[in-house]
């Protein structure tokens, strides 16, 4: 497993996070535009704002993982309200009709508030709804969404804080076989800010044992 | 107890579609919380639907009964022949709802043989690879997920 991204939000200024980092930006747009997600400088964290749609912003640095991959994030308050939530995505669209991609939330409006949605051309459909116990009030969790897997089955394996791992296959003729990680996020006006913070990608690739090169060693004249 | 479920999807937002089974759980206080897993199909198609796997007390079985939106048959009564008892034994009423389902989706009518296992497999089929063994055995990592 190799971690090759991480994001902690850390600007000057607020910016775009289509914009950021100046000049080379690690993100961009698949549902969404402009100040729709904000990296804040006062709180050096990505913020969603009064969009009242969903948005989404693949990670779009061109060392993400397009196959296998997991994407690790701290999802921050208004999780009591069922319209401010923040989004962990992964197998994102990069080219084409971007709304594709898979995205888990947690929202503790709901029954089973660990939800899983397939976005297919921009409609989301609920693949998986669980009840783990979060109670119905703000609150920071780490979130952790991974995908495996590119045949006729997708595995998706998602955890909240330290609560069972869940998986769901996905056979469905529309699963997603390719695609890179992303963030996103919903607030409706009245709802307190909804932030990310503390991403990072893992490529899922096993780091290659190191391998010492073998030392020449002069032969000695006999 | 433990249920097979079949139901429409509903738009519980503009472009965001769940089972009529888990947006229950929200807005109907007599249905509640409980575990479920499902296979659903895309929420473009005509008719959408989803086909899963529940576990219910009696009170939360007869106010999903009530809805009348919702086909579900319960295990224990499946389960006492090996879900091998054909669409023939299923009651009047939930021989009438399940013809209507697969004349909603498109899908061909069981015969009164039609094993059940078989019936559900082959409706499940139409959405994925899963069947219901499948679904059986994510029910149970749910339920163990679960506080």
């Amino acid at each position: 497993m190799s971690i090759i991204f991480t994001d902690n939000y850390t600007v000057g200024a607020d910016a775009n996070i289509d914009a950021y980092p100046s000049g080379d930006p690690d993100y961009a747009y698949n549902i969404g535009s402009g100040t729709n997600i904000i990296v804040s400088g006062a709180n050096d964290r990505a913020e969603v704002a009064d969009t009242q749609a969903d948005i989404i912003a693949r990670i779009s640095d061109a060392s993400m993982p397009t196959g296998d991959q997991e994407i690790i994030g701290n999802i921050c308050r208004a999780l009591a309200t069922s319209t401010g939530r923040i989004y962990l995505g992964v197998r994102w669209a990069t080219s084409g009709t971007l709304t594709n991609g898979y995205r888990l939330l947690v929202d503790t409006n709901q029954v089973n508030e660990v939800r899983l949605f397939r976005v297919d051309a921009g409609t989301s459909v609920s693949l998986a709804a669980t009840d783990q116990g979060f109670p119905n009030a703000d609150q920071t969790v780490k979130m952790r969404l991974k995908a495996t897997g590119a045949g006729a089955t997708v595995t998706l394996t998602y955890q909240i804080d330290a609560a069972t791992e869940l998986t769901f296959n996905d056979s469905n003729a529309n699963r997603k076989t390719s695609g890179v990680p992303a963030v996103g996020g919903r607030r409706n006006s009245g709802v307190a800010a909804v932030f990310l913070d503390d991403v990072t990608v893992d490529d899922l690739v096993a780091a290659k044992a190191f391998v010492p090169q073998a030392t020449m060693v002069p032969m000695m004249a006999m | 107890m433990r249920v097979l479920f079949a139901c429409p999807l509903v738009e519980e937002e503009p472009n965001v579609f769940s089972p009529r089974m888990l947006w229950l759980q929200n807005t109907n206080p007599a249905v509640g919380g409980f575990p479920l897993v499902w296979s659903t199909t895309d929420a473009i198609r005509v008719n959408p639907f989803a086909i899963g796997a529940a576990e219910l007390t009696l009170a939360q079985l007869t106010a999903l009964q009530a809805d009348g939106q919702v086909i579900l048959l319960e295990e224990t009564r499946l389960a006492a022949s090996l879900w091998f008892k054909q669409f023939k034994d299923l009651t009047a009423v939930e021989q009438v709802a399940v013809k209507a389902f697969c004349d909603r989706i498109g899908q061909p009518r069981p015969s009164p043989t039609e094993v059940l296992q078989d019936l559900l497999d082959r409706l499940i089929g139409t959405i994925e690879l899963k069947n219901v063994s499948t679904l059986l055995t994510e029910l149970a990592a749910v339920i163990a997920a679960r506080l």
